[in-house]
């Protein structure tokens, strides 16, 4: 062992004294529910007892040197910060637990964890993330295709109910046969679109299945579409029966009238993607567009495929189509 | 009521960022922290309670460099022997830390952590090493310079011969090159990474930088030169027909600028300069920076590559051949018409 002077000592003498591991690396939880992200503290025996152990939980960024600050403790001090303010706490199942419970999650807080625990001299950490259950689609606004720089496109899917898709929501919604042809904002500031189907216009009719790759873009000068992400909701979200179609005016005072508001792009995915809703009329949504719901394909309604079929975004003035209502759960 | 409710901790690293240390040198990255925790349990005589942790950290990772608590200092192992906090434990809100022999390798970002209870601060900054090592042959053959020629040889490159220990950070950083050249120290070194019949290493069989020891300023060998920075821009000027020597000044001067030196081009290749055309410099050599590694530029391998006049890697081509020109232009001062105004 090498010494170096009187005030120090090499690592090789106690290193593995304490150690931090999360026995999951992936907790599924989604928006509105609870999780316990696993995070387990070892110790060598002969370590001294006495010393207060210091727990740290941060969320990770894509960028390592931006670590977000959600949770710390020591002996009785505890503190949670912005967001996750009286949403956090330990699990606290033994001295060794170092668990964290979230509750009332947010599409916000999908991503990776961090879990640091000091000792004295000694630190461990370990990385758990957080996946939500939920549907990604793809997104443009009435103005049209490719229309967004990063930051309109974060507000298009938050004015949806809905926040910008991380690369691996892509990934798993390419898995499960999304394929889309225009290219969308990600949330690391890349650009993408998952082809299941090879051809032409879509990188090329000899290529492989996959997620198109356009790299990082320039958030504020490069415009896309996007692809947003979101999850469970808690509220209703239905078609309003009426006897007469509705221009776009109508049909925001017709919800407000059923004590709703007008659904969201992001309200109908979730209900036709996690619950299975299913109504082969067209309706106007709270941006101006118009689609509906297909989840048991049929004979003049969408056919091929279970889908959120769409008409486009039509003369706000047209009185030609129904409209579907959310109602929040308070 | 807790001790830490009202508590702030500052962290502060009072430097420009970044910090440019010379390559081979060392560095101190200042780091201070003030606690206005009102602790009135404390006693007045105490190690310092406060946990110190310097990191290097990445866009993908965090490596740690060492630990600081309660008066003991642990460092992990890769940085045992290059790491010091200066002040610690003497000055209780001193957290600096110096690194020695800095490579390449070390250039990016430290962070200095400081936690007291709950509390905890943080600041960084970045670090880039500066400068480059190459290695220099004379036009006419291997091994041909006397100790004071291969200082000039430098100097007309733009750069200065080299130290040992800036030739040990290049090392240390994957240089390699089996040729004898001299130091500054007046020894004469080579730089190994896989030692091998008549390109021997340390101790002959082990990776190293080889020495021959201090040799009589009359003997002749190559030189290792080094650049420190770039104080302007290189740029290529090429046409189809490409240019002789004497063309290629000229050619350069009509642009307003010189034939860029050999130190100019390695400073231009290390910050991302890529051109699969050789081109002429100031020296009468002929090279091409290369950071892409493709096979039919410089046979897939990286770095500023020079095209001999002989297969033994010796000669300049002669002054007539056609290449392309590798130009280098001051940097402009526009600052001074803006002065005016004011």
């Amino acid at each position: 062992v090498l010494s170096h002077g009187f005030w120090f000592h090499s690592v090789a003498e106690n290193s593995l004294r304490l150690s931090v591991v999360a026995e999951q690396s992936n907790v599924v939880s989604r928006r509105g529910g609870n999780a316990t992200l696993p995070c387990k503290i070892l110790r060598d025996p002969s370590m001294a007892p006495n010393r207060k152990m210091r727990i740290k939980w941060t969320k990770l960024t894509s960028d390592y040197l931006k670590e977000v600050d959600v949770f710390v403790a020591m002996d009785y001090h505890k503190r949670s910060y912005g967001s996750f303010h009286g949403r956090v706490h330990l699990h606290g199942s033994s001295p060794m637990d170092a668990s964290l419970v979230i509750t009332e999650i947010t599409l916000e807080d999908y991503g990776k964890y961090k879990c640091e625990v000091i000792d004295g001299l000694e630190d461990g950490t370990a990385v758990v993330s957080l996946d939500l259950e939920g549907i990604v689609f793809p997104y443009f606004p009435r103005l049209g295709r490719y229309n967004l720089n990063f930051y309109d496109a974060e507000r298009a899917c938050r004015d949806q109910d809905a926040i910008v898709a991380s690369f691996d929501q892509l990934y798993d919604a390419w898995q499960g046969k999304l394929d889309w042809c225009n290219a969308g904002w990600l949330s690391d500031g890349t650009v993408q679109y998952p082809i299941t189907t090879p051809r032409e216009p879509c990188g090329g009719k000899n290529t492989l299945p996959g997620i198109r790759d356009y790299g990082l873009r320039d958030k504020d000068k490069n415009h896309y579409d996007v692809f947003c992400f979101t999850s469970y909701y808690k509220g209703r979200f239905y078609y309003l029966i009426q006897p007469y179609k509705l221009t776009y005016d109508e049909a925001v005072r017709a919800c407000q009238k059923d004590g709703a508001h007008i659904a969201k792009v992001g309200q109908m995915f979730a209900a036709w993607k996690l619950l299975g809703y299913d109504r082969c009329d067209a309706g106007w949504l709270a941006d101006g567009s118009v689609r509906y719901p297909v989840s048991r394909p049929r004979r003049r309604c969408s056919p091929t495929e279970a889908a959120v079929r769409f008409n486009g975004f039509p003369d706000k003035k047209h009185k030609l189509y129904g409209v579907y209502c959310f109602k929040g759960q308070n | 009521m807790s001790l830490y409710l009202d508590g702030t901790l500052h962290v502060s690293i009072p430097v420009e960022t970044p910090l440019r240390p010379i390559l081979g040198s060392k560095v101190v990255i200042p780091c201070y922290f003030q606690d206005t925790v009102n602790d009135p349990g404390a006693p007045t005589i105490a190690l310092p309670s406060h946990r110190i942790k310097w990191t290097y950290v990445t866009k993908e990772k965090a490596t740690t460099i060492l630990v600081a608590s309660e008066g003991k200092v642990q460092v992990e192992t890769e940085y045992l022997d290059r790491v010091t906090m200066v002040n610690y434990p003497l000055v209780a809100t001193d957290a600096s830390m110096e690194i020695t022999e800095l490579s390449s390798k070390d250039s990016g970002t430290y962070r200095c952590e400081v936690i007291h209870g709950i509390e905890d601060n943080y600041d960084s900054v970045d670090i880039q090493v500066q400068g480059i090592v190459f290695h220099y042959r004379a036009i006419t053959s291997r091994y041909t310079l006397t100790f004071e020629e291969a200082k000039a040889a430098c100097s007309q490159s733009s750069a200065a011969i080299a130290t040992p220990a800036q030739l040990q950070a290049a090392y240390d950083d994957g240089y390699h090159q089996c040729d004898a050249g001299w130091l500054s120290d007046q020894t004469v070194r080579y730089p190994i990474q896989e030692p091998r019949e008549r390109c021997y290493g340390d101790k002959e069989n082990f990776p190293g930088v080889r020495t021959y020891g201090v040799r009589d300023v009359n003997e002749t060998y190559d030189v290792y030169c080094f650049a420190e920075k770039m104080s302007g821009r290189v740029f290529y000027s090429m046409s189809v027909e490409k240019f002789s020597f004497y063309e290629a000044g000229d050619q350069c001067a009509k642009l307003g600028a010189r034939l860029a030196t050999t130190g100019e081009l390695y400073l231009a290749w290390k910050a991302g300069m890529d051109v699969c055309n050789a081109g002429w410099l100031a020296d009468r050599s002929v090279r091409y920076p290369i950071n892409i590694a493709r096979p039919q530029c410089g046979g897939g391998l990286l770095g500023v590559r020079t095209v001999y006049l002989f297969t033994n890697q010796t000669g300049y081509p002669y002054p007539d051949s056609r290449y392309d020109a590798i130009c280098f232009q001051g940097k402009l001062f526009t600052e001074t018409e803006n002065k005016v105004t004011n």
